[in-house]
């Protein structure tokens, strides 16, 4: 590895360590619970998925790599080591040092040759997900910004592999994503210096980056006349109704594509809810300081903003449950997955105003986190429609409340802007 | 030899379409590259950098083929935009600890020299700084470096007086030698006619016209002139600029038509202006 490339590959900002150490972390944790447990299936696998985002957040800085004296390839090769090469060695050892320390300790559980397996797919399904990052690009410069689907529907399937594959052969399951990974890894290692950009934002926000192909001005909508704040919500409606078709797309697609006709699919739609709302939040609070120009008072701003992303995220929360009790009649609703995400728009709003773009970047990920955690609390809880109803209004409040305070008072609200731009030079 | 040649390049994208474009960028000089928003600046800029590739032409600079010695060629120029986004280093020291480390070059005195004039520290958040401060760090890195070549994409965009003068003092300092250039895309044009040597107009994806500045400057003519028959003068080498009754305003090419050629042809001239760049622009740019 030339001086250049690992300079590139190790240029990793504390706050991505600070992650990468959390998410190895959790990851040794599952791996150690594995080791001494391992009827818990192929849970290990999530394990390649956590690390598999470092590489990611490569993608920012490949506008100022590009200046540097370095050629397409070695960027390329550094994206490779962080994607492929660094998680295979992380994975290896956070795999083989516990295991090595429960058998001397005399607790080991599974079988070597079955450890390595384990192994070499966790390192297959992080290298399969880098694999379809880099892709991503050059796909969604072809059928534009629903690419990000199939992503979906990957990672999706890697999370339910365990359950997929409970009573059928794990181990030739697990060889076919070892052996996947190992395939694609050479296979970008060859065609390195011939890799698409990578999305010139990173995450949910990647939506949003209109594709080259529909930069074109025969390719551009015209007007429909309208202005104003419909011609906003217009604007938005691409993103609007690819959120609401995954509410039923989703969980559809996975028994279709997985075949897991009797699992319960409350969170896989739950999440297409959120796509919804969360991706007109994170674009206007990045363009606050334009809307604040607009001759508004700060409260008339807030609940202009805020009112159509409640009103989304309500159309939202009624199609999920109408999906579900089509899709699974025997399940009941769950509350906690249908009526929270009506809250995280207002929510996700202040923090990205308070916090900065980085809250809009991981705006999925914090939303779903708080729903799943807060669906278990509230399940724990025995909350009622009606209490669970009230408890998202109050959040909502808050978060209305939090954004007036931000768009009156706040100190970063007028800075939050998107952390690359839209779309790359010379492209 | 030339810093910069482009022969016949080619580049579409989307809707725009730039060149054939053929330039050249002398050392020793500043040479300003003008034309309107959407013009093909900043896409020939990136094709000089290697941020795309040419559909067809050549790109040679300092010597080197881009894109096949781009390795060679970006560790001799230096280049600043207001596109360049520091914002995942957190830190401005963070960014200048990286990009130090891939030039050998790297002056860090001079570095700490820059940050003092242009007032930004080490320890100051990426996300805070002010749009002109985050120029004014692009400018630090360029600068820091024994860079043979440097492309300056709106580098005053967002900068203030004092840092204008710093940056303006920085570039007649840098083409004291021969062996360098300066290449620089602005729109501030009363700026770049005190401080460039030569300057390419650009304008539609083409070139409208390039050479010294002085001579440029010199070579277009503002006159008045009073029409004898009421019939506008159509020659090559004269535009007419505007015109009411017998009077008329007309840009003379003086490559061309000299004024007093103007006389043989009826006209009577009330008045010669010479031109300034900003209005030479405005003279040859068609409105859209």
């Amino acid at each position: 590895m030339s001086a250049s490339v690992r300079r590139l590959a190790l240029n990793l900002s504390p706050w991505v360590w600070a992650y990468l150490l959390f998410m190895a972390a959790m990851g040794l944790l599952i791996d150690v619970l594995w080791l001494g447990t391992p009827r818990i299936g192929a849970v290990p696998l999530m394990v390649g998925l956590f690390l598999n985002l470092s590489a990611v957040h490569s993608a920012q800085k490949v506008a100022l790599w590009r200046t540097l004296p370095v050629s397409q390839r070695q960027i390329d090769l550094a994206r490779w080591q962080q994607g492929a090469a660094f998680p295979i060695l992380l994975f290896t050892l956070m795999m083989f040092v516990p295991a090595l320390l429960l058998a001397l300790a005399g607790k080991l559980r599974v079988a070597w040759p079955f450890i390595a397996l384990m192994t070499a797919a966790q390192c297959g399904g992080g290298i399969l997900l880098f694999g379809l990052s880099v892709a991503l690009p050059a796909v969604r410069d072809r059928i534009g910004r629903g690419s990000a689907i199939p992503g979906f529907l990957l990672i999706f399937a890697i999370v339910y592999a365990p359950r997929l594959f409970r009573d059928s052969s794990l181990e030739g399951a697990l060889e076919g994503l070892a052996g996947l990974g190992l395939l694609i890894a050479i296979l970008l290692y060859i065609l390195a210096g011939r890799w698409p950009l990578p999305l010139p934002v990173t995450g949910w926000a990647s939506f949003w980056s209109t594709p080259p192909s529909e930069n074109h001005p025969s390719k551009q909508a015209a007007s429909p006349g309208l202005a104003g704040w419909p011609a906003l919500v217009v604007a938005q409606a691409p993103a609007l109704l690819l959120g609401w078709c995954l509410i039923p797309a989703l969980p559809l697609l996975m028994r279709w594509t997985l075949g897991l006709a009797h699992m319960d699919m409350s969170f896989v739609a739950a999440s297409g809810l959120l796509i919804g709302a969360l991706l007109p939040t994170a674009a206007l609070a990045t363009a606050l300081r334009a809307l604040r120009a607009l001759p508004l008072n700060a409260p008339a701003l807030t609940m202009r903003l805020m009112a159509p992303l409640v009103a989304i995220q309500i159309v939202g929360a009624a199609i999920y449950a109408v999906t579900m009790a089509w899709l699974q009649p025997d399940y009941p609703l769950a509350t906690g997955f249908a009526l929270l995400p009506v809250a995280m728009p207002a929510l996700i709003f202040a923090l990205t105003l308070r916090f900065g773009p980085r809250i809009a970047q991981f705006s999925a990920a914090i939303a779903i986190s708080l729903i799943a955690l807060g669906n278990v609390f509230l399940l724990y809880s025995g909350f009622t429609i009606t209490q669970t109803a009230l408890l998202v209004m109050v959040l909502t409040g808050l978060g209305f409340l939090a954004t007036l305070r931000e768009i009156v008072s706040g100190r970063h609200a007028y800075r939050a802007q998107p952390l690359v731009p839209l779309s790359w030079r010379g492209r | 030899m030339n810093a910069v040649t482009l022969t016949h390049v080619e580049r579409r994208l989307g809707g725009f379409a730039l060149g054939p474009l053929s330039l050249e960028v002398p050392r020793g000089a500043v040479t300003a590259f003008i034309g309107p928003n959407g013009a093909g600046k900043t896409t020939t800029l990136d094709l000089i950098m290697g941020l795309g590739t040419a559909d067809a032409g050549g790109i040679e600079v300092l010597g080197f083929s881009m894109p096949r010695d781009e390795v060679a060629i970006k560790s001799r120029v230096a280049y600043v935009s207001p596109d360049l986004n520091y914002t995942a280093w957190g830190k401005v020291g963070r960014v200048l600890d990286f990009v130090r480390g891939f030039y050998p070059d790297w002056n860090a005195a001079r570095c700490t020299q820059l940050m003092q004039e242009f007032g930004i520290a080490r320890g100051e958040g990426i996300a805070a700084l002010s749009f002109g401060a985050r120029i004014k760090l692009s400018l630090v890195i360029a600068l820091a470096r024994d860079a043979e070549l440097l492309v300056l994409d709106e580098p005053t965009v967002g900068l203030d007086v004092n840092a204008r003068q710093v940056l303006f003092r920085e570039i007649l300092d840098f083409v004291k030698r021969d062996d360098r250039a300066v290449l620089i895309s602005s729109h501030q044009l009363s700026d770049l006619e005190r401080l460039a040597d030569y300057v390419a107009l650009i304008n539609r994806g083409k070139l409208v016209t390039m050479g010294r500045m002085d001579a440029l400057v010199g070579r277009y003519v503002q006159v008045d002139a009073a029409m004898a028959n009421g019939a506008l003068p159509r020659l090559d080498g004269i535009k007419i600029l505007d015109h009411d009754g017998d009077w008329c305003r007309l840009l003379l090419d003086r490559k061309a038509i000299e004024p007093s050629a103007l006389a043989a042809r009826g006209f009577t001239v009330t008045s010669e202006t010479p031109m300034t760049l900003e209005e030479v622009f405005l003279a040859l740019v068609d409105k859209p």
